[in-house]
């Protein structure tokens, strides 16, 4: 039983400057997100990779009809590739590269002390989850699975199996992936998988087992990107 | 069978057949009772002492300069050919991806300029054909060994260290459930590489000497490697085929903190409810626990959170942790810990906590220094992640 959804994807494929330099130069771009309230610690804004902030409004729609205290509330959330970095460990490499080799010398110093402190934080997939969780305070049976839309999937069922089986009471599920960052882009170029980049998140509350509805429409991938995970849940949008 | 898609509405009903352990491989640098960490030259660069190495692998065809693909697959082919036929799964916890040195040279350092991505280097480098950056897809271990299995599910958990034991819970439940009817389940991890270091050194999160899980002295973790794999079958296809029954898979319980994702719940809340929620899966009491193998990294708050949790859950039950030993294995933890404890059932041995030598009095709970020959009915063991995902398994002897 679906008890409420949250959908964030893009209105379309546009031209996305940071690609330009790549064969397409399109992607399917989330506008935003607008994360004003959404962080219980506002310094947690740069804790959150691209795809955590598309997964923490996609998730409070989901949550509005929950009104219990989180401690039966099972999370189960799909996730793609490893954010990247989006530049903020470059200085720190670029110090440890100065002729052009790995420095362990310059590791020490210069790479050491640029290298930023919270940047395994933001680069865990999982912190998709952390992130939600903290901000909805939910505590229940959790799991959080990486991969392509199967991951999607594996979440819904693991969701259906917790509820079936008693673990929880109500579930989150969902996924939340972006790929539209230059250095995503030039890996799934240099993966061969094709089609332009996108980005989105999809979250569900669940009351009980239900069925994950098929994704009818093949035209998808062509109106909002390649959106790993996320792909999974596409039938649940109308 | 899939049937939460669409294809099976209806059907699911809630069975539980026991599910035993028939099959365990594993590699870490040593055993639980000896401390194998070694000086490492990159490591001794950031001021890292000691790290806890896994000697003499082998590098896997798949995985070229990946030690954490080349962990996995180890131990995955160790078991292959004792596997029973029948629907086969492999469910594997695994972290993040493993940047090399010689990456860092080859892949990295020539796209930056100025401390830029340089996007004219970028693009000449989409025409080259370079061997494809596979390792930062987190799933893709596990589907290359799934395929070399021929298994009919393969999953890939990234829950932070909490990510293997989630997988041998995963693995277990689809056991008992008849999704699969063989589960290889564990998982993988290495971070003993520069930039894995570096991660730990900045988050203050290594131990400048040596990792010493609930001493009073204790500063931080010592990094370790390792992968492991649990053989689960159901009790009854184990038995009719005189398979030999290493452990039982007793319950599982997990939780989010949902308190910060840097640190964990100062009084352990999230981890005393998995702890009870394993208990309450496995229809045990907490006096039916007789050993408790602790995430026990040698922080100083993460030490205290936990043998808070510990206490007010299960009592004063021995407690002890093997990162002393081998080290902190990252997102594998859960899995070479629950093996070695599997392992010591058929030793007959309860593994005690190298590198504790004087109990912090401020933490309450009963750690056991040194190990006993005598083994465990039932062990309960915690693996904490970053971000607050937090998981207990209980397993049992034969």
């Amino acid at each position: 039983m679906i008890l409420a959804r949250g959908v964030l994807l893009p209105e379309g494929l546009v031209a996305h400057p940071p690609l330009r330099n790549l064969p397409d130069g399109r992607a399917g771009v989330v506008e935003g997100p607008d994360l004003s309230g959404r962080l219980k610690r506002r310094k947690d804004a740069r804790l959150l990779a691209r795809a955590a902030q598309l997964a923490l409004p996609a998730a409070g729609m989901a949550m509005r009809p929950y009104a219990g205290d989180g401690e039966s509330l099972g999370i189960f959330v799909a996730v793609g590739r490893e954010p990247p970095d989006e530049g903020d460990a470059e200085a720190s490499l670029v110090a440890m590269a100065r002729t052009g080799e790995l420095s362990l010398e310059a590791l020490r110093s210069e790479g050491r002390a640029l290298y930023p402190p919270l940047l395994p934080l933001r680069t865990l997939p999982n912190m998709i989850l952390a992130h939600v969780a903290i901000q909805h305070g939910i505590r229940g049976e959790n799991a959080c699975f990486a991969g392509g839309e199967e991951a999607g999937r594996y979440a819904w069922e693991e969701a259906c199996h917790a509820l079936a089986e008693g673990r929880c009471e109500q579930a989150l599920v969902g996924a939340a992936f972006s790929a539209t960052d230059l250095a995503s882009a030039r890996d799934r170029l240099r993966l061969g998988l094709g089609g332009v980049p996108g980005e989105g998140a999809i979250f569900v509350l669940l009351g009980a087992p239900a069925s994950l509805p098929r994704v009818v429409d093949p035209s998808w991938p062509d109106r909002i990107g390649e959106v790993g995970p996320v792909a999974a849940f596409l039938g649940l949008v109308p | 069978m899939d049937l939460f898609c669409g294809r099976c509405e209806g059907l699911y009903e809630v069975s539980r057949a026991a599910v035993v352990v028939t099959g365990v491989a594993l590699r870490t640098a040593g055993p639980p009772d000896v401390a194998s960490a070694r000086p490492d030259p990159e490591a001794a660069s950031l001021d890292v002492p000691l790290v806890a190495r896994v000697d003499g692998l082998l590098e896997d065809v798949d995985f070229p300069d990946d030690r954490k693909g080349s962990l996995a697959a180890a131990v995955v082919h160790e078991l292959l050919p004792g596997l029973p036929a029948g629907r086969r799964g492999l469910f594997l916890g695994t972290g993040l991806s493993s940047l090399t040195p010689d990456e860092l040279r080859r892949d990295l350092y020539p796209s930056l300029r100025g401390g830029v991505f340089d996007r004219e280097w970028l693009a000449r480098d989409l025409e080259q054909g370079r061997p494809a950056p596979w390792r930062h897809q987190p799933e893709r271990v596990t589907a290359v060994l799934a395929a070399r299995l021929g298994a009919v599910r393969s999953e890939t958990n990234f829950s932070a260290c909490a990510a293997a034991a989630q997988s041998i819970a995963a693995g277990a439940r689809a056991v008992a459930r008849g999704d699969v009817d063989v589960a290889l389940a564990g998982g993988h991890d290495s971070m003993l590489h520069p930039l894995g270091y570096l991660s730990f050194v900045v988050l203050g999160a290594l131990s400048p000497s040596v990792g010493r899980p609930f001493d009073r002295r204790r500063d931080g973790f010592l990094i370790g490697e390792g992968a492991a794999v649990l053989q689960l079958e159901r009790e009854d296809d184990a038995r009719a085929r005189g398979a030999p029954i290493l452990a039982r898979f007793l319950g599982a319980g997990s939780s989010v903190d949902a308190h910060n994702v840097t640190a964990p719940h100062p009084e352990g809340r999230g981890a005393a409810l998995a702890m009870r929620r394993a208990l309450h899966d496995a229809r045990l009491e907490p006096g039916d626990v007789d050993y408790v193998n602790a995430h026990g990294t040698g922080t100083t708050v993460g030490d205290i959170a936990e043998a808070i949790a510990i206490h007010d859950v299960l009592g004063a039950v021995p407690t002890g942790s093997f990162k002393g030993a081998f080290g902190h294995c990252i997102a594998a933890a859960g899995a070479v810990e629950m093996a070695w404890c599997i392992l010591g059932f058929g030793l007959g041995r309860t593994w005690g906590t190298v590198g504790c030598e004087e109990p912090d009095p401020a933490l309450r709970c009963s750690v056991l220094l040194r190990p006993k020959n005598e083994p465990p009915r039932v062990v309960l063991s915690n693996s904490f992640g970053f971000g607050g995902q937090n998981c207990a398994l209980l397993f049992g002897r034969p």
